[in-house]
């Protein structure tokens, strides 16, 4: 143990020698774990609010059960369905007189944790004692209760940020008494969620209405936080380059004091553990500053977070961030982890230090050939994770894919900037022998900037890969959607008598309606969507089918066949043609695959057929929403005519151009966060580059001081050093892109299928490409002039003088 | 009266360190004429290098003058130095002569192409005077320690400077090779006229140069 502390005492010494060195492994450590722990805390409360969001979400589309004629269910209703065994709660739900606030009517004692904060229940606050006191509560945010000020003077107002806004709850009793419904309430809510056995209804004037939407807004939200973490870890990996370079540094620097350790008779053992130590030592104070400094840039990045969240959820999160103990060794262990890896290579490098062995830079036996043995199992690894992602089910495999992929291109950069340089020196003609010697340089300097220039080309490839990926999916997207949504209405259907109603005044308006009808089905057996619609003409112009033969819209019009949608086709490797063997309400069919259609952003399996050949397994069924086409000038006065005779309330009809403005609001917002952090990531990148050049400064010197010495100025010398760091910056960009459309492509055709069940046509970008590629080359030229300052190439004399005196 | 290639004049160097200044020499004259010989002798520490950096334009002097030709270079701009260094003199040292990144061959023709005085007879003749034909194609961290200055020597000659200066340009080398390098200076100097000036610690080296020039006390003084 005393030997121990000794040895760490000489080892750490070495520090005071290289105090830059030290400065910029910490900054490293902090700066990778900054950008790790902000984005693991911007992850966390998404993921918090998420959990939230969807129980409230699963509460609005938690399966209901409605009349099927009148706009309500009655308290007779209740009590029968409760006593054959039904698990139900009633609910009332009505937009409030003269505002646009709706106002829900629930069961306290039964429901009210679903208003509560997570974690809390009804007992923690005195709201169950004033509740038992007679007082009626009401439960809203201040924003919702600002708009009321002067109304419901009997009701006790309790502020809840978390209720979103223009929405107030209240005990059931009260408001029905509000709303002069007493003995009746809107739809009850059934609990039991196991639909996939359809109870039948033990009263005929009764249906059940069930809706998945909830799982389509956890998919947005998904891929979200799949970006946000690539990201994040994208942005350690670079920040640890820092790291990399500087500790390389510090040990080629102590590799002396090794030796001599190692000579007097010290254990290799006690030296790697002390180093170990040492390095351990440095993460746990790096590693705190940058959770602290994660937290701070977490704030920054959460009011657009805040608003993307808001936009999938309609509920903000709140602003307080939770930090807890285990989270902040979580960070530093992530931190400690990171740095032992990226110091692996020194330390291995130091224990091979041989104590009789000349000090020399090259010879690095073990090293070259774990290389050598790492380079051979590249390619046969990464062949093997790729079978394994398109064969298997094996999600990592996509991912070890992808990593496997980014790492051969890491290996390769060097070497094909080494060949590029190489070859067209080559083919230079004798009397350029400037140029000659440029490129030769350049390619040495290259080598030497390996870390900042890995740094770089992981920080730009990635950015161009998932920025393709994500701006294919949107315009994909977009311009899906807009062809998918071609009707201007669509009127979710309550009641058959609503939907004849509504069917009317369709008809007094010109209109056209197409119904929509859905049901649960099963093929191969897991569960899909069945839909029933009418393959009209209108459908044909404007739905667009990824896949079908020439005659695909009239047969289905025929029923002979059924459009699947990709997700499908993709899961269940089902082609165009093939017959599949359906079993829906107990029934079997055998029916052809005449078209396959794309459904982005919808999880489930689903398939679509004909109305009529639908309605042989649901006779009964009546649509569940109709969509309905207008021409421009009959709109208005449709609408109005709706929302005020048929429609209870205005939820109940979507309007597409609100759909279509959440859908792009969402992605703009994951696009303004994933831009954020490109940047961020980008000018690490460029420190590291910086931290690498200062690293290298001394040798650079000695070799360039000969070109000096033959007659070069110190300015020319400069000049030639920014032209070399310009053309390897420019080639490591070009590399970067080609390795970008490369990652958008593998995100597109391996993981986003195995993922989420579609393929995206990618795109390709340039001016996105010569926004980042412009940007690089500032970043890179300021990083190297900065440098350049540090270390005092700038004033002539300095440049010789140190060198001079060393000779 | 031979033509002086550079001139020094009035020379004198102060190093301002952290434990103060320290005076090397002061108001040195010495005129470095053509085709002729000299060697720089003094004791460990006296400013022998520095007075060779002066003179080759790498350092500034104090106080002074330094003439190359008829110039005052310190007068000129520093693409001017640069030049003049690139075609009227040429400077070896113990090591680091050599550019790295390019192999023999590239290495001795570098300098001449630049200032454009490549002749492939001449560097021919030179390759063969130094015996260096078979390493052509090496590159220099190939080399020992004598092939290494032999080349170094041919990279610096190939550019036809007018002098040439080296700084103890056998300080790492073994006896033999010593003799080796020094001889092919001497007869280089007498082939092609260029002059010489080498620091050097051995007498026996000195008494083969024309001039001995030694730095003492602050002073430069003929021997
Ligand atoms: N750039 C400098 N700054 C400060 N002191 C220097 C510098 N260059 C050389 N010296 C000092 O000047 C003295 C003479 O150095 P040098 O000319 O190399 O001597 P010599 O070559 O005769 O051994 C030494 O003591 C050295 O430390
Ligand atoms: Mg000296």
């Amino acid at each position: 143990m005393n030997q121990f502390f000794l040895v760490l005492r000489v080892i750490v010494a070495n520090w005071k020698k290289a105090k830059g060195q030290l400065f910029f492994t910490i900054l490293g450590i902090a700066i990778a774990s900054t950008l790790w722990s902000s984005v693991d805390i911007v992850n966390n409360q998404t993921i918090k609010a998420q959990k939230r969001s969807i129980d409230l979400l699963q509460t609005a589309f938690k399966p209901i059960v409605i009349d099927r004629e009148l706009p309500y269910v009655s308290q007779n209703d209740y009590v029968r369905l409760r006593l054959s065994g039904w698990l139900v709660n009633p609910v009332i739900r009505a937009p409030l007189k003269n505002t646009n606030i709706i106002i829900v009517g629930v069961d306290l004692l039964a429901d009210g944790k679903k208003i509560l904060p997570s974690g809390k229940t009804l007992a923690d606050s005195n709201f169950l004692e004033m509740y038992a006191n007679g007082e009626a509560l009401l439960f809203g945010s201040g924003k919702t209760f600002e708009k009321i000020t002067n109304q419901l003077p009997n009701f006790t107002r309790i502020e809840l940020a978390h209720i979103p806004e223009d929405t107030l709850i209240g005990d059931i009793a009260s408001v029905q008494s509000l709303l002069n419904m007493e003995g009746k309430f809107t739809y009850f809510e059934y609990i039991n969620k196991s639909l996939n056995t359809l109870d039948k209804l033990p009263l005929k004037n009764l249906m059940l209405i069930d809706d998945n939407s909830a799982g389509e807004f956890r998919f947005i939200s998904e891929s979200f936080t799949f970006n946000i973490r690539a990201f994040g870890f994208l942005s350690f990996f670079v920040g640890m380059f820092i790291v990399y370079t500087s500790v390389g540094m510090a040990y080629d620097q102590r590799r002396l004091t090794v030796k001599i350790l190692k000579t007097i008779g010290i254990e290799r053992t006690l030296i790697n553990l002390t180093l170990v130590t040492e390095l351990l030592l440095i993460s746990l104070f790096s590693g705190s500053i940058g959770a602290f400094g994660g937290f701070l840039l977490a704030r920054e990045l959460l009011p657009d977070i805040n608003n993307t969240i808001s936009n999938i959820y309609n509920s903000p999160i709140d602003g307080k961030i939770d930090l807890s103990i285990s989270w902040y060794f979580y960070s530093v262990l992530i931190a400690g982890l990171g740095t032992l890896l990226s110091c692996s290579r020194a330390l291995l490098k130091l224990d091979n230090l041989r104590p009789i062995e000349q000090t020399s830079y090259k010879k690095f036996h073990f090293g070259k050939s774990l290389s050598i043995i790492v380079y051979a199992m590249l390619l046969p690894l990464t062949f093997t994770f790729y079978y394994l992602s398109m064969t298997s089910n094996i999600k990592v495999a996509n991912f070890l894919f992808l990593g496997s992929v980014i790492v051969v291109g890491c290996t390769l950069l060097p070497l094909l900037i080494k060949l590029f340089l190489f070859f067209i020196a080559k083919k230079l003609p004798e009397r350029f022998v400037l140029s000659f010697w440029l490129l030769r340089d350049t390619q040495k300097f290259g080598a030497l900037l390996f870390a900042g220039y890995i740094a770089f080309f992981l920080a730009l490839s990635i950015n161009v890969g998932v920025h393709g990926m994500v701006t294919s999916f949107k315009s994909t997207f977009v311009e899906w959607l807009e062809n998918r949504i071609f009707a201007e209405y669509y009127i979710n259907i309550a009641n058959e008598r609503q939907l004849n109603k509504i069917q009317d005044v369709v008809k007094k308006y010109d209109g056209e309606a197409y119904p929509i009808i859905k049901n649960n089905g099963r093929y191969n057996e897991k569960a899909i969507e069945i839909y029933g619609f009418n393959p009209s003409s209108v459908y044909e112009e404007n739905w667009p089918l990824l896949d079908k033969k020439r005659n695909a819209w009239d047969r289905i019009r025929n029923g002979e066949t059924i459009f699947v949608s990709e997700q499908l086709s993709i899961r269940e490797k089902i082609k165009l043609d093939d017959f599949l063997e359906l079993e829906i309400n107990d029934k079997k069919i055998r029916i052809q695959v005449g078209g396959i259609y794309a459904d982005y952003g919808n999880p489930h399996n689903q398939l679509m057929m004909q109305l009529k050949l639908f309605k042989t397994f649901f006779s009964s069924q009546i649509p569940s929403t109709i969509a309905v086409k207008l021409a421009e000038s009959n709109r208005l006065n449709f609408f109005n005519e709706l929302s005020s005779k048929v429609v209870i309330n205005s939820e109940t009809i979507i309007n597409p151009q609100q759909v279509r403005k959440i859908s792009l609001g969402i992605f703009d917002n994951t696009f303004k966060i994933s831009f954020q952090l490109a940047l961020i990531t980008l000018f690490v990148a460029a420190f590291t580059l910086y931290t690498n050049l200062i690293s290298i400064n001394k040798l650079r010197k000695k070799d360039l001081l000969p070109i000096y010495l033959i007659g070069f100025s110190v300015n020319q010398v400069i000049r030639l050093e920014l032209l070399k760091i310009y053309i390897l910056t420019n080639m490591v960009c070009f590399l970067s892109i080609g390795m970008g459309v490369i990652i958008a492509f593998i995100l597109s055709e391996v993981i986003n299928p195995n993922f989420f069940g579609w393929r995206i046509p990618i795109q390709v970008f340039p001016k996105y490409w010569l926004q980042i590629w412009i940007i690089a080359n500032i970043a890179s030229f300021f990083a190297t002039i900065l440098s350049f300052r540090m270390s005092n190439v700038k004033t002539s004399a300095n440049f010789d003088r140190k060198i001079l005196r060393s000779i | 009266m031979k033509d002086h290639i550079v001139e020094i004049k009035d020379v004198s160097k102060i190093f301002f360190t952290k434990s103060g200044s320290l005076e090397l020499f002061t108001d040195v004259n010495i005129n470095f004429c053509a085709s002729t010989s000299y060697a720089l002798i003094g004791e460990s520490g006296v400013g022998k290098s520095t007075l060779l950096h002066i003179a080759s334009g790498l350092e500034k002097p104090s106080t002074g003058e330094v003439f190359v030709g008829n110039q005052n270079f310190w007068d000129l701009k520093a693409s001017a130095q640069a030049l003049l260094r690139l075609n009227e003199t040429a400077i070896i040292f113990q090591q680091y002569n050599l550019i790295p990144c390019l192999s023999v061959k590239e290495n001795i023709e570098f300098q001449s192409r630049v200032n454009k005085k490549h002749n492939n007879e001449y560097i021919n003749a030179i390759i063969d005077d130094l015996q260096i034909a078979r390493l052509l194609g090496e590159w220099p961290e190939n080399l020992s320690g004598g092939e290494q200055q032999r080349v170094a020597i041919a990279r610096a000659l190939a550019a036809q400077p007018k002098i040439l200066f080296a700084d103890e340009p056998t300080g790492s080398l073994d006896e033999k090779n010593s003799k080796i390098v020094l001889d092919m200076l001497l007869n280089i100097n007498r082939k092609y006229n260029t002059s010489l000036v080498v620091i050097t610690h051995s007498l026996a080296i000195a008494s083969k140069l024309e001039v001995c020039l030694e730095l003492k006390s602050r002073k430069i003084s003929k021997k």
